[in-house]
């Protein structure tokens, strides 16, 4: 077995010119869950505002919906980011954590990772990394996000089951060399605290970069919303309020996160004209 | 032994309230066998005293009674020992509560510390199933490889 590089703080942390993210980096060997330990520190207060805590193996990474995110030992980039008393929307922070997640990855050696509403991003129409953030508050109501982010490095074909493998990749796989995780850990940060540090004025850069990596806009694609399917084409891609299709039987229709989940997206792109 | 324990209290009370009426700091008395050293802070302001009995022979006085329990059983106890050499943590966080206490249950699968070596944070499970009977080192304290950390009461 290869032994890849391991997380480093002081590799990531070197020359880390960032104004609220990565204010303390914390690597583990194991956990059940960073997002866990992160709620952890939400007792420190502001003062642990921007703590990324990254772990090397997770026992119960968390996806959305409960789904697990499978992760081996030394072979992803499992980080969770707590922000306390937030400036900006939580569904804000899931597109910020996608488009920096999406650039960090993109920039290693390609440049076209893309993002599939509302929280994953893909390689080659495969997922390769995940977002999930949790919003909550403390006793005396501070408001506070821990943002989970999940990318596949180095994974290979085999670390997938037949089944994940139809659907999900890592960096390794699609670039067909081994990338750098510290290097990838360390662009996150700055990325993120690029989008993050402007807060609600950012919104619209957020916004914009994300539509553009979006993959669903102009698709024909099946959603299955509360237990029905729906077929249409994607005319539209929200952040908060959703999704807008053009529905095959008539109508347009928006589709929210919590509830929607894209079935099927057909490859060929619609000629709108 | 019990009576004299009685007469000792009684005795400390009384020069604590001798030194305190004199201004007195430091004391010492020898009766017989045994022998008292009374000492307060340094200054003149009125502490409560520390009392720090000096045995001076075979039968000492009484002192503050060594942790409740049998010592005799100690043997049973199992150590939770330290995988690796680093530094102890008993919380998650700074501001959390400790993983554990004296007197909580734990199974082989509960986190117990964390032992931070090279800046990566080693999260440290119990390995056996019984009550937390002792915490052997402080939080912050550094450990040494096979470090016995905890003393656990198998089930």
């Amino acid at each position: 077995m290869t032994q890849y590089a391991a997380l480093n703080s002081d590799i990531i942390e070197s020359g880390l010119d960032t104004n609220r993210i990565g204010s303390q980096i914390i690597i583990y060997k194991s956990t059940s869950s960073t997002n866990d330990i992160a709620a952890e520190y939400v007792r420190g207060g502001k003062k642990n505002d921007g703590l990324a805590v990254f772990a090397e193996s997770q026992t119960a990474g968390r996806g959305r919906r409960g789904n697990k995110w499978q992760s081996g030992d030394g072979k992803s980039i499992l980080c969770s980011i707590l922000l306390y008393e937030p400036d900006i929307r939580p569904d804000t922070l899931t597109i910020a954590c996608a488009v920096a997640a999406a650039e960090s990855i993109g920039r290693c050696g390609r440049n076209d990772a893309k993002i599939k509403w509302p929280n994953d991003i893909l390689l080659d129409d495969k997922k390769v990394a995940g977002i999930l953030v949790e919003a909550s508050a403390t006793k005396n109501k501070k408001k506070y996000y821990i943002a989970g982010i999940g990318i596949n490095c180095h994974q290979k074909k085999e670390d997938f089951s037949d089944e994940l493998s139809r659907t999900a990749t890592s960096i390794d796989i699609q670039s067909g060399g081994i990338c750098d995780r510290n290097r990838i850990a360390k662009r996150l940060l700055i990325n993120l605290d690029h989008y993050v540090t402007g807060g609600l004025e950012n919104t619209g850069e957020i916004v914009e970069k994300w539509r553009s990596m979006s993959i669903l806009l102009g698709k024909r694609i099946t959603v299955e919303h509360n237990g029905r399917k729906f077929t249409g084409n994607c005319i539209g891609i929200e952040p908060i309020e959703g999704l807008v299709l053009q529905l095959e039987r008539g109508g347009v229709k928006m589709f929210d996160a919590a509830s929607t989940t894209v079935v099927k997206i057909e490859l060929t792109e619609i000629d709108n004209g | 032994m019990g009576d004299d324990k009685k007469f000792d209290l009684k005795k400390v009370k009384e020069i604590v309230e001798f030194m305190l009426e004199n201004d007195l700091v430091e004391v010492e008395i020898a009766e017989g066998d045994n022998k008292i050293h009374l000492k307060r802070p340094g200054s003149s302001v009125s502490q409560i005293p520390v009392v720090a009995p000096v045995p001076a022979a075979a039968h000492a006085i009484p002192v503050i009674a060594a942790a409740p329990g049998q010592p005799a059983a100690d043997d049973k106890l199992v150590g939770i020992k330290s995988p690796i050499v680093g530094t102890f943590y008993s919380a998650p966080s700074p501001d959390s509560p400790p993983y554990v206490k004296v007197g909580d249950h734990v199974t082989s699968d509960t986190v117990v510390c964390i032992v931070e070596a090279m800046k990566v944070m080693n999260e440290i499970k119990a390995e056996a199933t019984g009550i937390i009977e002792k915490i052997m080192v402080a939080n912050g304290q550094a450990v040494e490889f096979g470090q016995v950390l905890f003393k656990i009461r198998p089930d």
